[in-house]
């Protein structure tokens, strides 16, 4: 007789004994410019690669970051029955994070939507006038949750914009830091629907 | 043992080498009058060579422009941007690059 510990018979996947920690690092690049992968061998489309018309940045000292959607729910409420099913649709996945790196104001400008940044050395000019809003971007967010052979995790977000109202904080006797932004993923029509508003990536040969 | 004659060989070597001598002209290299620049800055660039003091203006990331070539090593050094994360070895990134 087999041990009753309350597991079901029959066919089991258990998750494993592995723990993500701490943000990932967030790379973003303009929506012109072409992914790494466009699609790879698999179909799939990721991965970023700077050029010198199209710069990869990466945003710096991220805190208090967060991965999540916004979503069109509603129940199919039966007046005779009650709530029968849910019907959801996904609108959009977002990452919300601060910043503590404000500068340079060359990479800075896109994550407050302000203007085309200016330097005439040792001045950089970063003028607050209306939000482009047809600025878009790629965003590679990988976490590496094993250094020594280099297994990680990543999300990649095909056409995403800043959206949202930021606050930046000036404590005093610490460092400023700009909240509250909002990396708002929509659907990309020119990618296959299965992945129109991104992948997330595992990268683990020990296992996969 | 028969002892060889090398007088022969000589002189076709002789003739060889005479004919090998090229006389060539001193040709003394004058680095180019103007260098071209790619600007990978995604803003406007203004900037002043330190050398000629001529004003050259960037209007973008990707933008290119001929720049006299004294002034050149002077922008070539100019870095925008911190070390990357977590082990990666980039670097601040040049503002421009030769092309």
């Amino acid at each position: 007789m087999a041990l009753v510990t309350g597991t079901p018979p029959g066919t089991l996947t258990s998750m494993e004994d592995i723990y993500l920690e701490g943000a990932p690092t967030i790379f973003i690049q303009d929506y012109n410019a072409d992914l790494w992968y466009n699609p790879d061998a698999s179909g799939f489309y990721w991965g970023l690669t700077g050029t010198s018309t199209y710069n990869v940045f990466e945003v710096g000292c991220i805190s208090d970051s967060s991965f999540t959607e916004g979503l069109t729910s509603n129940d199919v409420l039966c007046d005779n029955i009650g709530v029968k099913d849910t019907v959801q649709q996904r609108n959009f996945v977002e990452f919300s994070f601060s910043i503590k790196s404000l500068l340079p104001f060359s990479v800075l400008r896109y994550l407050l939507n302000f203007g085309a940044v200016t330097e005439a050395s040792p001045v950089e000019y970063m003028p607050m006038g209306a939000i482009n809003n047809s600025l878009y971007f790629h965003a590679w967010c990988p976490k590496v949750y094993n250094e020594d052979v280099g297994d990680y995790v990543a999300i990649m977000l095909h056409k995403v914009k800043f959206v949202d109202a930021w606050t930046i904080g000036m404590p005093f006797g610490d460092q400023w830091n700009a909240a509250g932004l909002k990396m708002r993923a929509f659907a990309d029509s020119t990618i296959p629907a299965v992945q129109k508003f991104g992948v997330m990536l595992r990268s683990d040969a020990s296992v996969i | 043992m028969e002892k060889r004659d090398f007088s022969v060989r000589n002189s076709i070597v002789e003739e060889e080498d005479d004919e090998l001598i090229i006389e060539e002209e001193r040709v003394k290299l004058e680095p180019p009058a103007s260098v071209r620049l790619r600007s990978q800055y995604s803003g406007t660039v203004i900037t002043t060579g330190s050398v000629t003091g001529n004003q050259y203006i960037f209007s973008g990331a990707g933008s290119e422009l001929d720049v006299d070539s004294r002034d050149a090593p002077k922008l070539l050094e100019k870095r925008f941007g911190g070390n990357s994360c977590c082990g990666s070895r980039a670097k601040p990134t040049p503002h421009f690059i030769v092309i």
